[in-house]
């Protein structure tokens, strides 16, 4: 099916184009707003990317890399992005409703989510990006590296220093006693 | 130290958590109109339009071919028979009195058009009706006509379709303003006078066919382009907030083959260029005009051509309400807000009348006239 859709979209068809984007679309924007974090960016994002997919899509020879290639076009998009909102600061990450968490573990998990957010906060899009891919998209590594542009061990010497970097700034975090402050809260 | 495991299910976890869920249909109507840059928007619009087309409930309009369709509806009000209409020698209308009204500046007048097929023309009445009288005498069937804020004025697509020009009520001082390469329409006069709002529709270079929504400087002529929608929207009805700040606009998604997919309404702010969808493409609106009282609009029934409901609504998009519903027997469109907002003129469409609306009851009262076009009628400010 998807690729019949992918061959109609290569010759033109926008029902077939329409009907991947309708596939896609959210999966696309939530790893934007990751990546991102902000909502209103990642729209950009999405649209830049989806431009660029309908523009390029000819030059895919491999259906079956569909996911990992648009992810590509997203990832490019939300380095464009971010580098022409690096003043903009402000996270804005939809959270999911707390009534839908089992209360037992209410606080924990909301205290932990915010550690986590500041950690992910503190990096540059290039390591969120790769770790939206490997631990959200549930990319495989080599995908990964189709969707960063990049060899396959470059993809993984990035996730591990993406990996290090979060350590290290949860580290810092607990440091500073965030952790303390909120578990006593 | 957090085991990197550990730290690879708590990354994961919060991921998970903090993904926005959003419907793809929901998620394509922000992606393609949301505020942040309405020049980049419509690219994706000509994309993802086709899934959109086949959303139940959408009822297309089959039409011509593409560029004949398209041509057609870049000139949005402009339709094919106004644009007949203004070919058409002008006819003498025995019911109207020919006698020249003195309209003194302050005096309410309801300025409205004639269908080609009744000879075109704008026509100027009291608001009960009474003291019909043609205006611009000698100028052809001029279309799109808006009163200037002191009613002493009135800019209007020129007859030859070329472009926009003010003028006295009798057509005298003429003045043409810009329209570098032709197709511009919908002329709306800003409150504070200054400024004129209009549309047009172009083909650039490469082929693409664009809507734009411009202002021009009536003392400077100097044009300033606010937004600029590529097809399949187009663009269409700019009309002023009273405080003169933004503008609500009309944007419908027409495919090539004529097919219309959906329309919606957006505000625009004029100093900031931000872009607000006020109702989605889903709801088939169109044609605002904006009042005291907030935006008044036709949405067309389940998509198709006919009937429409007369909405109101808050200018955020909020509290929308029926106004007229046709259901009640009422076939009514182009709404246009009197300048207290004590009241809604329209088009009744079975006979051309200019009628009145009660803008809290929904009562319609004619008021006069006949064969008028569905280009609004126009109370004086």
């Amino acid at each position: 099916m998807q690729h019949e859709l992918v061959r109609g979209a290569q010759q033109g068809d926008r029902e077939a184009f329409g009907a991947i984007v309708h596939a896609v679309i959210a999966r696309l924007y939530a790893t934007a707003t990751l990546i991102l974090r902000d909502s209103e960016l990642a729209e950009d994002a999405v649209q830049e990317a989806l431009i660029a997919a309908w523009r390029d899509l000819r030059g895919l020879r491999d259906a079956d890399r569909l996911d990992a290639w648009l992810h590509r076009l997203l990832v490019r998009a939300c380095y464009r992005v971010a580098a022409q909102n690096r003043r903009r600061h402000q996270a804005e990450i939809r959270l999911a409703p707390d009534h839908e968490l089992p209360i037992i573990d209410l606080h924990d998990r909301v205290f932990d989510r915010d550690l986590v957010e500041r950690a992910l906060a503190s990096l540059v899009v290039e390591h969120r990006a790769v770790l939206v891919l490997t631990y959200y998209a549930d990319l495989s590594i080599a995908d990964v590296a189709v969707a960063l542009s990049v060899p396959i061990g470059t993809a993984k010497s990035r996730l591990h220093r993406a990996t290090d970097a979060m350590r290290a700034a949860l580290d810092a975090d607990a440091r500073t006693g965030f952790r303390a402050t909120g578990e006593t809260a | 130290m957090t085991a990197p495991s550990d730290l690879e299910r708590r990354i994961a976890r919060h991921f998970a958590d903090a993904a926005p869920t959003r419907e793809p249909a929901e998620l394509f109507a922000a992606v393609m109109t949301g505020s942040a840059h309405v020049r980049q928007r419509p690219a994706l619009l000509a994309l993802v339009v086709a899934p959109m087309a086949t959303r139940p409930g959408a009822r297309w309009r089959s039409g011509p071919a593409a560029l004949v369709a398209l041509l057609l509806l870049l000139v949005g009000l402009v339709g094919a028979s106004l644009i007949a209409g203004s070919r058409l020698p002008e006819r003498a209308d025995p019911s109207v009195t020919q006698r020249a009204f003195a309209m003194l500046p302050g005096e309410p007048w309801i300025l409205y058009q004639r269908t080609a097929a009744a000879g075109g023309g704008l026509y100027a009445m009291r608001p009960d009706g009474s003291d019909e009288h043609r205006l611009l005498a000698g100028i052809g069937a001029v279309i799109d006509a808006d009163w200037s804020p002191d009613g002493t004025h009135l800019a209007y697509l020129r007859p030859d379709g070329t472009g926009i020009s003010i003028s006295d009520l009798d057509g005298m001082g003429r003045v043409d303003l810009p329209c570098e390469g032709g197709g511009c329409g919908q002329p709306a006069w800003s409150p504070d006078a200054s400024t004129i709002a209009f549309t047009q529709a172009v083909v650039d270079a490469q082929g693409v066919a664009k809507t734009h929504i411009s202002v021009v400087d009536v003392a400077t002529l100097d044009v300033r382009l606010l937004a600029e929608m590529l097809a399949p929207v187009i663009l269409s009805g700019p009309r002023w907030s009273p405080d003169g700040t933004s503008l609500a606009f009309g944007a419908d998604l027409v495919l090539t083959d004529g097919r219309e997919t959906g329309s919606a309404i957006a505000t625009i702010a004029v100093d900031s260029g931000s872009v607000r969808y006020v109702a989605g493409f889903e709801t088939f609106s169109g044609t605002p005009d904006w009042g005291p009282r907030g935006i008044v609009f036709e949405r067309r029934v389940d998509g198709a051509s006919r009937p429409t409901q007369l909405f109101l609504m808050q200018p955020d998009g909020t509290g929308a309400r029926v106004l007229v519903d046709p259901a009640a027997g009422a076939d009514i469109a182009h709404p246009t807000w009197s300048p207290d907002g004590s009241s809604v003129l329209a088009v009744e469409r079975q006979t051309g009348r200019v009628v009145s609306i009660d803008p809290a009851t929904g009562a319609i009262t004619a008021i006069g006239g006949r064969d008028a076009t569905l280009a609004r009628p126009r109370p004086t400010p």
